[in-house]
């Protein structure tokens, strides 16, 4: 072998590795400070890192806006965005509870029907975005008031008991297949395994990056944009549509008034863990590190009974910090920033 | 209701000595009133409107209610104000959401000689409950749960359950409306007052009400402090949250005692199986009614209301949820 080709070889590892820095120190960076906060809270109180707070505390409180923070990471690496997906859950848990009440649904076909119109719902922001040619954050900020009006309108304003008479529906979340383990949290590892394969292995994946990276080259190229983006705003729905299915069994009943406020939750959990606004990056492992941030953070300061004033002022302050040194890092690494 | 019969019945006797002309077209007219409310979805502000209702049709009149989606939201509240007030209704019922926010929107129909009537919840009008009246460019009066008093009724209670030792947490609906701060500092005072040998946690919030977060603090809570003792919710969403969590914790019905507000489907069914040890509950029909009742005399009779009415709360239990008394007051 030639000097000159070792060379090549060489600097072409170095490359890669550089590249491999820069995809991966995202969410590094994240994890790094999930380790930080989660240290600090277990020595200020070392019940905090107790299984019982871990398990039925820090994950179970993850798993709902886990799952909507899910759904719209895909939805955030195309380029878009989607503000409709807190009272988006309000409306399908209504409507789950609705009919699950009223048909006498058994609990895997209320978990099908509340995936399948969570994935109609979605598909109406993509239809509205593509067809319509709405922006992304006009369309979905009006399905957003849209669906709000509907939960309440559809539960004649009252929450909706699911009644023992829908065997199991409790055991959702709280039961355990695992031992010691919420099946929310099981449900939540599932999705995020799931969603994982579907962004990096299938060709929906590799178009929701395309879409996000360059939409006008992805088109020239002869993929149908439109029915893509249609479909990536779906499966979002489809993970909402299981977080309001989850949130239902947490409480044992549908809160028409409760989701306003959760799709800033999820959309700081995607941004925290590395996805782009800009979009055409993300991972759904860092969405998940960031959603634990959140509830790590939340939970811990809880714990250690900070004033409800100042512990929206720490969340706060925890977000610029890991948006901030984010920005930071890619300006370093040469890239755009958000 | 009694006193409006009254009055109807003095307005009916002056005709008669008047004889002539009796103005008996004003009593005939329909009264319109716009009543703008706090929220729509709990089933609280559903009864208040029943009562409501309830009432006007009694009395000639009709009503127009409305409130926001949620009791954060100030400013679309002010916005259904300032429409309903550029309606020129006969009067207007209001339940402050915007303490401060709303004085001047208050101004305004005072101006434009529409009576207000405030309900649940008052204005910070200046000089307090006691300025308002017909002088007052606020507000006549208020129809409204004592919530501090109503607060302070559950501290008794709880105090009582434990024999007056304990820890002990509340988890308040909203620190920034009137009504969710006096029902949570009602209770925090009369303990701290009172009850020496009950020890307070930290007061812990679920803005809006949010099952979903009461559920979390209450988790927390039970993880941080194995002696927790009592758990006192101050609205509906919480109290649902806090069962949700003793669930998920799997405790023993009664190992922690839990006193929530208001009533609601679930709440009642956390009572009834012992999930939940008791609740406060207002009279949202009679707030509803009696906001209702002062303004049609006020409008029709010119009968000047009392600047303040308390319409009154219970505490309730497995033992006395079924009865008249209480099971009046409580909606699914």
């Amino acid at each position: 072998m030639s000097d000159v080709a070792n060379k090549a070889t060489k600097s072409e590892e170095a490359g890669k590795f550089k590249a491999f820095v820069k995809r991966e120190i995202g969410r590094v960076t994240a994890l790094a400070s999930l380790v930080v906060i989660f240290t600090f809270f277990t020595i200020m109180r070392p019940v905090f890192a107790s299984w019982a707070n871990v398990s039925g505390g820090i994950l179970m409180s993850t798993t709902v806006i886990g799952l909507m923070a899910i759904g719209v990471t895909f939805v955030i690496i195309t380029g878009g965005i989607d503000l409709s997906v807190g009272t988006s859950m309000a409306l399908v848990a209504v409507i789950v509870g609705k009919t699950v009440m009223a048909a006498n649904l058994n609990v895997w076909s209320g978990i099908l029907f509340g995936m399948v119109v969570g994935s109609l719902l979605g598909a109406i922001n993509g239809i509205l975005i593509t067809v319509l040619k709405l922006p992304p954050f006009i369309a979905t900020l009006a399905t957003m008031k849209g669906a709000q009006g509907l939960a309440l309108i559809i539960s004649d304003l009252k929450p909706i008991l699911f009644t023992t008479d829908v065997k199991g529906w409790d055991s959702i979340a709280q039961g355990n297949i695992i031992p010691n383990l919420p099946n929310a949290v099981l449900i939540l590892l599932v999705a995020a395994v799931i969603a994982s394969i579907i962004l990096n292995k299938t060709v929906l994946g590799r178009y929701t990056f395309a879409i996000g990276s360059n939409t006008e080259a992805t088109k020239l190229s002869g993929v149908k944009v439109n029915r893509w983006l249609i479909a990536v705003y779906a499966l979002c729905g489809f993970f909402v549509g299981l977080a309001a299915v989850v949130m239902t069994s947490r409480l044992g009943s549908a809160q028409p008034d409760l989701g306003l406020g959760y799709e800033l939750e999820a959309i700081a959990a995607v941004i925290i863990g590395g996805t782009s606004l800009l979009g055409g990056k993300g991972t759904i492992s860092g969405t998940i590190i960031g959603a634990l941030i959140m509830s790590v953070l939340i939970n811990g300061l809880r714990i250690l009974e900070l004033q409800q004033e100042w512990q929206y002022v720490v969340v706060g302050a925890v977000i610029l910090l890991a948006v901030y040194g984010d920005n930071v890092r890619r300006r370093r690494a040469g890239e755009t920033t958000n | 209701m009694k006193k409006g019969l009254l009055s109807v019945a003095a307005v009916a006797a002056l005709a008669l000595v008047a004889g002539v002309n009796a103005p008996v077209q004003a009593a005939d007219k329909t009264l319109k009133i716009e009543l703008i409310s706090k929220g729509e979805t709990h089933q609280f502000w559903q009864a208040v409107k029943k009562g409501a209702e309830t009432q006007a049709a009694k009395m000639n009149a009709t009503i127009h209610f409305q409130g926001p989606a949620a009791e954060t939201m100030i400013d679309k509240q002010l916005e259904m104000l300032d429409a309903a007030i550029a309606l020129k209704p006969d009067a207007i019922g209001y339940a402050a959401l915007g303490t401060t926010q709303s004085l001047s929107h208050l101004k305004a129909a005072h101006d434009a000689g529409i009576p207000v009537y405030m309900f649940d919840t008052a204005a910070s009008c200046e000089g307090g409950v006691p300025a308002l009246g017909e002088k007052s460019d606020c507000a006549l009066g208020v129809a409204y749960t004592n919530s501090l008093a109503a607060g302070s009724l559950a501290a008794d209670k709880m105090a009582a359950l434990l024999g007056n030792k304990g820890k002990v947490l509340v988890v308040g609906h909203s620190q920034t409306n009137q009504t969710g701060i006096d029902r949570a500092k009602g209770f925090t005072n009369r303990m701290k007052s009172k009850y020496k040998g009950i020890k307070l946690l930290t007061t812990q919030y679920a803005e809006g009400g949010d099952a979903l977060k009461a559920q979390e603090i209450v988790s927390a809570a039970l993880v941080a402090n194995k002696d927790l003792k009592g758990i006192y919710g101050t609205n509906e969403g919480v109290s649902i949250g806090a069962g949700q969590a003793f669930k998920a914790a799997k405790l023993k019905n009664g190992a922690v005692k839990l006193i929530g507000f208001d009533s609601g489907k679930q709440q009642m069914a956390n009572i009834k199986s012992g999930l939940q040890t008791g609740a406060i509950t207002q009279s949202p029909m009679g707030i509803g009614a009696k906001t209702v009742e002062a303004l049609v005399n006020y409008v029709r009779n010119k009968t000047v209301p009392k600047n303040l009415i308390d319409t009154g709360f219970y505490y309730y239990d497995k033992s006395n949820i079924t009865k008249p008394e209480i099971a009046g007051n409580l909606y699914e």
